[in-house]
């Protein structure tokens, strides 16, 4: 490919190069990552986020990804810089929202009991045919995930619910292995108490 | 079926459910509004200078705190008091001729 063809067809350039070109002013360039990565800001803040919260925070991460370009070090992976930035910006907006995140024991129905009654009792396939049902189901995790600090829920959310390893969300949040290996075991182990506690007195008084 | 087994068929359906959840879609639209964004910002540019900015003004972080630190044991050492000092000042006594026989400093 000459670099005439690639002044003509910048989409088809590689991130570095299109990085190099947006702070060499071409700024309408940065449309072709937000093209190539859109898709990708959403899975994981699908993942993290109430679905209403994922179209708001994906704008933000692209903006701050756009302010950051600068600090982008060339020849590394574009793609997982700007997978940091939207876990962190989940992060964020979970210590700004954390209240409202949170599910009360109240919230729950005799709905949300007969849920869990019949999970415990194996009844999971039938329980899991209509879409009420996995309402239901987030409804319990979250208040499953109530009372966790920002930090365990951000772990659990990513190692066990999204089924990331110990070195991807390690990798992911810019922390140890040990202390994600260590905050998602003890993370888990209070979501588990809870469970225990909806299972042992039920969601209703 | 004892209540560690419950609870993990509970948490394995929770697991269930939060992996199908649906996934969010950007609006109509919402490329514009990213990009209109974008174009407001100006080249990122400005951005970088603020780096070096910043930057030059750190390197200089560790040199203030051992002045700092040299100062407090050099105030300690001549037995300066700065809460006394303060106060002369506010009461325009320099010579500290009204602040220690009222304040019995």
């Amino acid at each position: 490919m000459t670099a005439r063809h690639n002044q003509n067809e910048p989409g088809t350039l590689p991130d570095d190069d299109i990085i190099r070109r947006i702070l060499a002013g071409y700024i309408d360039d940065f449309e072709i990552l937000l093209e190539r990565y859109r898709g990708y800001v959403f899975t994981i803040a699908s993942g993290l986020l109430p679905i209403d919260a994922v179209d708001d925070l994906a704008h933000d991460v692209f903006v701050e990804a756009y302010r950051s370009l600068p600090k982008f070090r060339e020849g590394t992976s574009f793609k997982k810089w700007l997978a940091g930035i939207t876990i962190h910006s989940c992060q964020d907006h979970w210590r700004r929202h954390y209240r409202s995140l949170e599910t009360p024991l109240s919230a729950l129905t005799d709905e949300h009991d007969a849920w869990i009654d019949a999970v415990a009792a194996g009844e999971a396939s039938e329980v899991f045919a209509g879409s009420e049902r996995q309402k239901e189901a987030r409804d319990i995790l979250q208040h499953a995930l109530s009372g966790l600090s920002v930090k365990d829920r951000m772990v659990l959310t990513l190692v066990h619910l999204e089924g990331l390893s110990i070195r991807e969300a390690a990798e992911a949040l810019g922390w140890s292995t040990i202390n994600v290996k260590v905050r998602a075991h003890r993370s888990r182990e209070k979501m588990r108490r809870r469970i225990a506690a909806l299972l042992e007195e039920g969601v209703t008084p | 079926m004892t209540e560690k087994d419950r609870v993990k068929k509970v948490e394995e359906a929770l697991i269930a459910a939060h992996r199908s959840r649906p996934k969010a879609l950007p609006e109509p639209g919402w490329d514009n509004r990213v990009m209109a964004r974008v174009r407001s910002e100006g080249t990122p540019r400005a951005t970088a200078q603020t780096e070096q900015t910043q930057r030059f003004v750190w390197r200089f972080a560790a040199a203030a705190c051992v002045f700092a630190l040299a100062f407090s044991l050099w105030a300690l050492q001549t037995g300066i008091n700065p809460e006394q000092l303060a106060l002369n000042l506010f009461m325009d006594d320099p010579l500290a001729l009204q602040a220690v026989p009222l304040f019995a400093l």
